[in-house]
This record gives structure tokens, sequence and C-alpha cells, in this order.
């Protein structure tokens, strides 16, 4: 008897108190950026595609809906020639983004993304391409990186010595 | 055997290896770079060191190198204690301290032998913050990549290169932690077994060019257990392909065979299954309304039926590069007396007697024993261009004389360096008898380049000096002594030796009376010593197996004389190229009165374009298959994946769909030696399946979504035990057949090997060896081919001083059919030229450069006239002196096409004016 009316208290207390429901879509809620939500790939800090089709997002996705084939730029550089996301399977779990050596792909606050016909679901790399850096403004990989392209010779990458000079003996 | 202890546990182990061979026998995880199972150990990285014990009261121990330590009995090792963990982890660090950040992007990565023993040794976070050293790459031609900030300075490239495959052209440059590896000068590298770097080298330095063009990280690949179709030796392989592609090509250890390295026309042969002149649908002509009709399957089924109702006037060619049951179910389907080889009356002949000498002289032999051989006599063969496996066991052979002498004074034959220094210049003997200089020159002991019939003569006299009962007779003339004082020369060394070898080869254009007589030399020495062994090349991958089921020897010429005739209605093509065998404006002519053709074929070649109807086959990497290699050994090669379009293999189309297994069992009736055949196809079973994908594949629900959103079955496999998926038992869990791939937890490499091997170096657990046909049942003493061989090769037709033997030069990237018209491989291809002599040119009034014409002088063959009489296409004149007086050398190719039999007579004459200038 007592805690039933402990309980009727209870209700008639939360006609009281303001409302938790948001009036979605005409009211957005906030999402931190480092929300889990639509995927994109992002650009370096010279507006260059960052993505160098490594296949570690796609290896390490749980549900295998990423799908890349590598292709190399006049440059040198790697290139993801074709990039596909399945969303219809994506999980949204943010692995890629872990796994990415580059800082290429990155998971957006936008969850929206319901489709009528399931076909639209795929997101090709010109779907999933976007023209900043994302989260992370200041990464350049091949500045990091040994391997050489146009613009960067060896040796002129962050923290390398000059190429050798494999005539010279001196110890 | 000894007995040792490592970590407390003991193991009885082969005397006679040393420490990181017994680790890796025992499936013990000790991380090494610069041993390596073939090139054995220099102790140069000091990442396999082990703790040893003194005696059992030693609680300490000393840190010592496993690779350069031999077990003796009593010994006491850790690899785990603490102290030689520390030491292994820093000296990767140590390692590591230039290394660039290159993961990513490096076609090493997720198969890399750095990466796997960076974690195995437990160096898991960078601590040195300095700069790195970065080294310039060089451009190695179109086979390897070259990326040397990523070297590690293990010296395996070299010792691989140099050392074991004889090349010169790779080097040590600079000194300490600056060591370059590359070529003194930009430039491709000139050694055929190039490719075998990308293996070799434990890290992204060396990789393979022609994989990153259309690159897919390894855990991606499908693959499967077969067999390179690119020459006779049969190496064993893994073809892996994604998405419809064939990537790339890696060996598969056989340790009779290929052991660990193929050649590259073998490593980058397989493009031609991508190429763009892959046949894709059924098409047939229709003459009447002149159009080309594409056909759907049961259409071309029904049609090939329709063609084949009348059998009369039926002729069917089959082919030395398609497998035993295309062959076979060809044959059955048109009949033996319709069935013919791609090969010439000389080449059939020779396969013929090569096969009968094996099954009554002489059991053929391996490469495992070519290679601890102690003597080699090479006649009339250039291996490394025709057969190029063989050349490298060739050059494994030449150093057991050193490793004999190294054991003299109780040195172990796997401490390299040691070995090395032992055996200087010594070298156990390599004889060459050929026309012209080959690629095993560098290493011969004596080389007889001279005209066929003074190789005939040489060879004759060996035999006679050789057979007891028949001692050569004294010949006093001058040019007899040279030869009686080279045959000496050669026989002392052939009877010193325990194991001697005779090495020989079939080719179109070669003297079948010189092959005959190899063949003789070869019987006679194996009456002597029961150890001698014989190797002979054969034309094609399944040349042997083609000439074993034309037991009938029915054979090319025949067919060019039936279709001149006009005595062939319905022709049908098997996986060939006929315009190989004969000039095109003949060849057009010929075919033109044939009212049917019909080819099965992957490529569109010049035959597949007369066809009325073409129907697409698939290639060796999408269907099962059995070969039929140079030592008569049966080997299966698993389809790595299902054929796209409507393409399948040519039995299916042959048969209308009969099961393999049905196939198989009714060619083993068909020849005693071919009974044990299906024991090469085990049986299917419902619940038992390898996976051809690694259980890590990605990309599968989004690979194909771009056609159709939702998942697509993976395709089935009804004639094997091995699945088109990631289902089934992990190649590393299963030990009952073939590993479709080699691949086990923490080692991602090809270094992996090592997990799958049946202890230290032996055949990959529940692989199968291949079926020898001809291994027993010899009848000792039947010379049988002894008698058939002769004194003199067949002279010119007319007596003339200004005619020329023809002979063939081979080139191993311009000769094989489908191997040669992949981009990388053409690209070093050579000019055509034709080639004698300095003073046969100067006598003959022609200079180097020149463009010359050639013409047959025989007119007696019966299709000779008309072709001789055209003029053939000029070429450049090239001069090389060891070439033999009388000899002129046409491209395999060009004489295989232009010569008629082997009366390969010619006369040259000046076609204009000197070609550049
Ligand atoms: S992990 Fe990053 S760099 Fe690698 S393929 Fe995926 S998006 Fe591209
Ligand atoms: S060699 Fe190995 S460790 Fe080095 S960059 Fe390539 S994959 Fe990474
Ligand atoms: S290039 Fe490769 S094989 Fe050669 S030393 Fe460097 S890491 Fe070793
Ligand atoms: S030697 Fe012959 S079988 Fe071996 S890899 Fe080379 S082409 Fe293939
Ligand atoms: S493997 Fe023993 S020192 Fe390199």
């Amino acid at each position: 008897m007592k805690s039933q009316l402990k309980t009727l208290a209870k209700v008639l207390k939360h006609s009281f108190s303001s409302l938790d429901t948001v009036q979605y879509p005409d009211q957005q809620p906030y999402l931190a950026p480092r929300y889990r939500g639509r995927i994109v790939l992002t650009r370096d800090p010279d507006g260059v595609e960052r993505c160098v089709a490594c296949n570690l997002c796609a290896t390490v996705c749980p549900v295998d809906c990423i799908a890349l084939q590598k292709t190399e730029l006049e440059d040198g550089r790697w290139i993801a020639e074709t990039f596909d996301i399945n969303f219809a399977r994506c999980i949204m779990c943010g692995f890629c983004e872990e796994a990415c050596p580059t800082h290429a792909i990155q998971l957006t606050p936008d969850f929206e993304m319901a489709e009528y016909d399931r076909q639209n679901l795929l997101y090709r790399k010109e779907h999933l391409l976007i023209d900043g850096s994302g989260k992370y403004h200041d990464y350049n990989f091949y500045q990091v990186s040994g391997k050489q392209i146009a613009g960067k010779a060896k040796g002129e990458a962050d923290n390398e010595l000059p190429p050798v000079d494999i005539k010279s003996l001196l110890p | 055997m000894p007995e040792i202890s490592i970590d407390g546990k003991t193991y009885q182990v082969a005397a006679g290896k040393n420490l990181l061979q017994v680790c890796q026998g025992l499936k013990l995880q000790l991380p090494y770079f610069c041993w390596h199972p073939a090139l054995d150990s220099v102790g140069s990285c000091r990442q396999c060191a082990v703790l040893m014990f003194q005696n059992d009261e030693d609680t300490r121990g000393r840190i010592t190198m496993a690779c350069m330590t031999g077990v003796t009995d009593g010994q006491r090792f850790s690899i785990q204690a603490n102290s030689a963990q520390k030491f292994r982890q820093l000296c990767i660090e140590a390692t590591m301290t230039g290394h660039p950040h290159d993961c990513p992007v490096c076609e090493e990565a997720g198969e890399c032998h750095l990466q796997d023993m960076t974690l195995i040794s437990g160096h898991i976070e960078r601590r040195f913050q300095g700069p790195k050293r970065t080294h310039k790459n060089q451009y190695l031609g179109p086979f390897i990549n070259h990326e040397m900030n990523r070297c590690i300075a293990c010296y395996r490239c070299v010792r691989y290169y140099r050392d074991y495959s004889g090349g010169t052209d790779l080097n040590v440059f600079a000194s300490r932690n600056n060591v370059f590896f590359g070529r003194a000068q930009e430039g491709v590298l000139e050694s055929e077994f190039s490719g075998n770097l990308v293996e070799v080298c434990p890290t992204g330095v060396f990789t393979d060019r022609t994989y990153s063009q259309h690159y897919s990280r390894k855990w991606d690949l499908q693959s499967a257990p077969a067999v390179c179709v690119h020459c006779s030796v049969g190496c064993n392989i893994f073809p892996a392909e994604r998405d419809g592609i064939l990537r790339r090509v890696t060996n598969r250890y056989h340790p009779d065979i290929n052991g660990y390295f193929l050649c590259d026309r073998g490593r980058f042969g397989y493009d031609f299954v991508n190429h763009g002149k892959r046949t894709e649908h059924a098409w047939q002509r229709n003459n009447s309304k002149q159009t080309t009709e594409q056909l759907n399957a049961q259409q071309a089924q029904d049609s090939l039926s329709a063609y084949l109702e009348n059998t009369e006037q039926l002729l069917a060619i089959g082919s030395s590069r398609s497998s035993l049951e295309n062959n076979f179910c060809l044959q059955s389907l048109v009949g033996a007396e319709n069935f013919y080889s791609d090969n010439s009356t000389e080449l059939e002949t020779q396969l013929q007697r090569l096969l009968s000498h094996y099954r009554d002289t002489q059991p053929s032999s391996d490469l495992k024993s070519l290679e601890t051989s102690d003597t080699v006599l090479m006649i009339g063969a250039d291996v490394t261009q025709s057969a190029p496996r063989i050349a490298l066991s060739i050059r494994q052979m030449i150093k057991n004389a050193g490793i004999a002498k190294a054991a003299t004074i109780g040195v172990a034959y796997w401490s390299a360096a040691e070995v090395q220094n032992i055996r200087q210049d010594l070298k156990s003997p390599l004889h060459i008898i050929s026309s012209h200089s080959t690629r095993l020159d560098d290493v011969a002991c004596s080389i007889d380049n001279s005209h066929p019939q003074q190789q005939l003569d040489l060879i004759n006299k060996i035999c006679s000096m050789l057979s007891d009962d028949n001692p050569g007779a004294v010949d006093s003339r001058p040019d007899q002594i040279s030869i009686t004082d080279k045959a000496t020369a050669i026989c002392q060394h052939l009877l010193q030796a325990e194991k001697p070898f005779i090495v020989t080869g079939i080719h179109t254009g070669q003297p079948v009376e010189l092959f005959l007589a190899s063949l003789k030399l070869s019987a006679i020495l194996y009456r002597r010593n029961k150890h001698a062994g014989l190797i002979c090349a054969v034309p094609w991958v399944n040349s042997l197996g083609l000439a074993l089921l034309n037991d009938r020897q029915q054979h090319f010429d025949t067919v060019l004389q039936r279709l001149e005739q006009r005595t062939v209605k319905t022709l049908v093509i098997l996986e060939t190229d006929l315009y190989r065998y004969c000039p095109a404006k003949k060849m057009n002519q010929l075919l033109a009165d044939v009212a049917n053709i019909i080819v099965l074929d992957h490529l569109i070649t010049p035959t597949a374009e007369q066809a009325d109807l073409l129907l697409p086959s698939a290639s060796f990497a999408e269907q099962h298959g059995s070969w039929v290699n140079y030592e008569g050994r049966a080997q299966n090669s698993v389809k790595c994946f299902s054929p796209a379009q409507q393409r399948r293999p040519a039995y299916r189309w042959l048969t209308a769909n009969t099961p393999f297994h049905s196939i198989v069992n009714d060619l083993s009736g068909i020849a005693e030696c071919l009974n044990e055949l299906p024991s090469l196809y085990p049986s299917q079973s419902a619940d038992f399946h390898s996976a051809r994908k690694t259980v890590r594949e990605s990309g599968r629900s989004a690979l194909h979504s771009y056609i159709d959103i939702k998942d697509i079955q993976p395709n089935s496999d009804p004639e094997s035990n091995y699945q088109h998926s990631q289902e089934g038992v992990a190649s590393n869990l299963d030990d009952s057949q073939s590993p479709a791939y080699i691949w086990s937890p923490g080692w991602n490499s090809s270094e992996s090997l090592n997990q799958f091997q049946d202890g230290e170096s032996g055949a990959i657990q529940g692989a199968q060896p291949g079926l020898l046909l001809f291994s027993k049942g010899q009848t000792d003493s039947s010379l049988v081919t002894a008698d058939q061989s002769s004194d003199s090769i067949k002279g010119p037709p007319a007596e003339s001083k200004n005619l020329l033997r023809a002979l063939p030069y081979q080139h191993i990237f311009a000769d094989e059919e489908l191997s040669s018209c992949v981009t990388s491989i053409s690209q070093l291809c050579p000019r055509d030229t034709i080639k004698i002599n300095a003073a046969q040119a100067s006598y003959l009034d022609l200079v180097s450069g020149q463009l010359v014409t050639y013409s047959f002088a025989d007119t007696a063959h019966s299709l000779g006239e008309s072709i001789q009489a055209q003029s053939t296409a000029a070429l450049p004149l090239s001069i090389d002196d060891s070439i033999a007086t009388g000899v002129v050398l046409l491209p395999a190719l060009l004489l295989q096409r232009a010569a008629m039999g082997d009366d390969c007579w010619l006369r040259l004459a000046v076609a204009g004016e000197r070609a550049d200038g």
C-alpha cells in the first residue's frame, strides 16, 4: 500500500517536470565532433587526397563494408582508384578511423543517411571525399613518410638526413 | 642423433645442422633475418641470438647466434631467457632507427618479415628521435621496384643474387650503416632469376613491380596450389587473385623441383591471364550473312555438337600448353585417329624417344638430385633460356666441390661465408657442348662450341670411350685428335663423378641425331653408374603429357599435309596457335580451304581470329588440370578462381560438363603409367573443405556493391575440396591437402613457410609431390635408344659452300607463347637478328648491322617448294664470335615458323643498305 502511494506520487511529480523529448528534426540535438556518423575522406593541408589506399580501414572493418583499389599518381603518391563504403552494412564503429595511418577516413556527426533505395547506400569515392582536412588539420603523411613524391625528394621529409653518397667510403 | 635442451625441453635433433635450422624444424619461434634456408648462415644480422650454457652448472649462459652454432650432443640453450630477449629487442631497435614511416605505402606491408620479427622481438615503441638516413632509388627494370630507405642491411639480396643465382650486376656499395644495395648504374637487372629478390628481401626494398600495378594486400588474395605453365620444369606456384584479376604469382615450395625459387618468366608471365586479348564469349561466324554472332553457353555447346556430328574429314589438334585432361577430352571426342599433336615430326620423334627412354632405360631425375650431383655435361641446350629453373640448379651443383672440400676440414655446409672462402675458384665440373655461347658459360669448366656434326662426333667419341665393350678405334686424323683430347677430359670427369648428370633438351631446329646421341650417352653412363642422371628439357609445359596421349605419334606435319591436300573439312584446335608453326601467308591459304574451324583458347590468337566457332576457355588459374613435366611427373594444378564471362575449362566445353573426377578416372585407364592419376585428386568430401581466401579478407560486403548492394553468393567449386571463400579450414590448420596459401599466426610473410614444412627444409605438409609416371620398371640392359643413334647429322640437300646450318637461339622471354604477350616481359625481348661469327661474315662479305635475307635450301620437303620459294623478311645481322663456323642462328620462334623439318640449311643474302647507317 505504501509503495503504491509512493509510485503514484512519483508519476504525479513528472507531470510538472520539463520535457525530455526533442522535437527532431525541427530541433537538432548537439552532437560532439567525435560523434560517429557518416564517414568522409579528407584532404591533407595541401588539399591533396589523404587516403593512400593502404587498406587498413577495410581490413579492420568488422562488417567488411569498405572496399578499395590502390593505384599510383604520376607524382608517385599512392591513392585510391576506387573507394566504396556500403552504408547498408556499416555499423559506425569507428574502427576504420582508428586504423587509418593518414587521418584520411573520419566519422562525422551526420547520421541522416536514410534512403528509399538501398542501392543509394553505397557511397563511392566521389560521395565520400570532402574538401577539408576534417578533425585533424595539420597531419600530412607524405611529410613524415620516406617515400619520394614530386616536390619532396629523398631527404626532404621531416627528420631526414640528405641521401647517402654511396661513392663515399668515409667512416 | 644429438640430444639438446632448449628452454628446459629436451629434443632429439639431426646432426650436422645449426641451431636455427633445428629451431625451424621444431617450429620454435626464433627471429632471424640474414639466414635463409637456401642461402645458409653468415651471422650478420644478430637477430637469432639465444643463450647458450656452458654446462649444467652454468646459470648465466652467454649470448650466441643460433644460425652460427652447430648442434652437438648435450648442449643447453634458452630462447626465452630475459637477456636473450632483451638482446634481440635492442638489436631490432637499432635496426629500425633509420627505418622510414612507410608501411601504409609499402607493398611489403602485411607480409613483411621485418614487421613480423619486430613484433616477435617485442620492439613496439620507437624511442630514437634522431634523423633518419635516406637513399636514392634506382630503376631496375619492369619487374622489380626499388625503395632503398627500407633496407636493414641483412645482405640477403646480394648473397642470393650473386652467390646463389650467379648474377653480377647487383652489389653492395658504401660502408657502415650507409650501405646501399643496387646496381652500379640504373638499369634492368640482368639475371633471369631477379624476381626472387622480392621474396628473398625480408623488407620492402625489392618488391614486385607488376603486382604493384594491380596491388592488393596479401590477406585479400585468393590463392590455390598450382603449377607454372611457362616451361617444362613445372615449378610449383601460388597464383593469387582478387576480384577477377590475377594479381601475382609467388613460389610454392617443392623440395624436388623449384625449392625456394622461380624464374622471371614463371613469376611475371602470369599477366596473360589479365590480357586485353582474352577470349570472353563464344562467337560464331555466319559466312552467308558475313557476320559474327555472340552465342550463349547453350547455343555454343549445341553448335559445337552440330559441327562435330559429321566425323568425316575431321581433324583435331591438341596442345602442348594445355592440360592432360583437356587434351584427353578432345582426343576422346574426335577419336584417336583424328587427333594430332602440335609438334613437328622431329619434335614428336624426340619426345616419343624420350618417353621410351624413361620407360625402358633410365628413370628421370629431379632438380634436387641435379643440385646434389657433382659433374654435369650439358649438350645442345641453353637451359637458362628454355627451362630456366634447371640452370639455377646447375649453378648450385657447381658449388659442391667447395662444400666437399670444406667438409674435409670440418666446416659445415651451412656456414656460407666460410665455405665460400675455402672454395675460392674451385668448381664442380660443368662441360658444355653447344654451337654457341650459353648463359652458363661463366661457370663452365670446358665449353665446346662447334658445328653440330663435330658435336655429334664428340658425343659419339665419349660414348665409345665410356662403353667398355666398344673401345673407340684410334683415329689419327688431326681433327679427330682434338676431339679425342676433349672427349678424354670429359670422360675423366664423368667417370670420377659419384653422380654425373647429362643435361640436354628437345627443341625445334635441333638436329635429332644430336639428341639421340645424348640419350645414348646417358644410357651408357647409367649402365656404368646407377647414380647417373638425365635431365632433358622439353619444349613446353605439357609436351610430354601430350606425347603420352598421342601414342599414335600423329604430328603436325601430317596436319599440314592434309590441309594442303584439302582433306580436312572440320578442324578443331585446342589452345594452340598454328601461326607459330607455319608462315602466316601459308597458314592463311591452308585455313581458307577448311569449311569449319573450331577454336578453343583463352587468348585471341591469329588462329582464333580464323575461327568459325570460338569457344572461350579458362586459363591455368581458372581450371583444375594435370600437367606432365620434363621428368614425367604428373602434377595437379588447382583452380585459383572461377572464370568470368562465358569462359570455362576446355574439358567442360568438350564433354558438355562431365564431372572432372570422371574425366580423370577415364584418363587413368588409357595407359598403365596413368593408373594412379586419380590419387592426385582426393575424393570429394561433403563436410571438409579448405578455404582459398584468408580469414582476414576485407571488403566482402562492399566489393561488388556497385553491381548490386545485396551480397553475392561466393561461387562454389564442386570439383575439389577447396572453397572460393573464407569458409572451410584455414591453410595453417589443415595438413591433409596442399595449403591454398602460406600464412600462419605471427608469420605473415612468405617465411611462414617454415611453419608448414615437415621438419627443416622438408616438403609442405599435406602437399602433393606429384606422380612420377616412370619411376620404376626400367629394364636395365636394353639400351633401346643406343641402337637408333647415328654417326652423322643429315647434311645439306645440295653441296654448296654457302649453305649454313640454321640453329635456333632461344630466349627466356621471347619464346614461350603465353608469357611473351605480357607487357613487362615483351619489353625485355631482344630484337630479332641473324647471328653468325665474324670469320663467317667476312667470308660471306657481310657486316654487322647489315640487313640480310635468308632462304632455305631444302626443296625436297613435301611442302618445301611453295614456302622456300618465297623470300623471307630481312633481319639485321649481328656478329657473335662464340658461334661455330658453318652455323647461323635465327630466333627460335622464327625458325620454328619458317623451317620445315630439321633440314635447316639456308643461304644468306644482302637485303639492301646497312640498317641504321
Ligand atoms: S586506412 Fe586511411 S589511408 Fe588507409 S585505405 Fe583506409 S582511408 Fe585510406
Ligand atoms: S619494409 Fe616492412 S616495416 Fe618497412 S615500411 Fe615496408 S612493410 Fe613497413
Ligand atoms: S635490400 Fe633487402 S635483402 Fe638486401 S640487404 Fe636490404 S633488406 Fe636485406
Ligand atoms: S623454370 Fe619454368 S616452370 Fe619454373 S618458374 Fe620458370 S618458366 Fe615456370
Ligand atoms: S639469422 Fe642469425 S645472425 Fe642473422
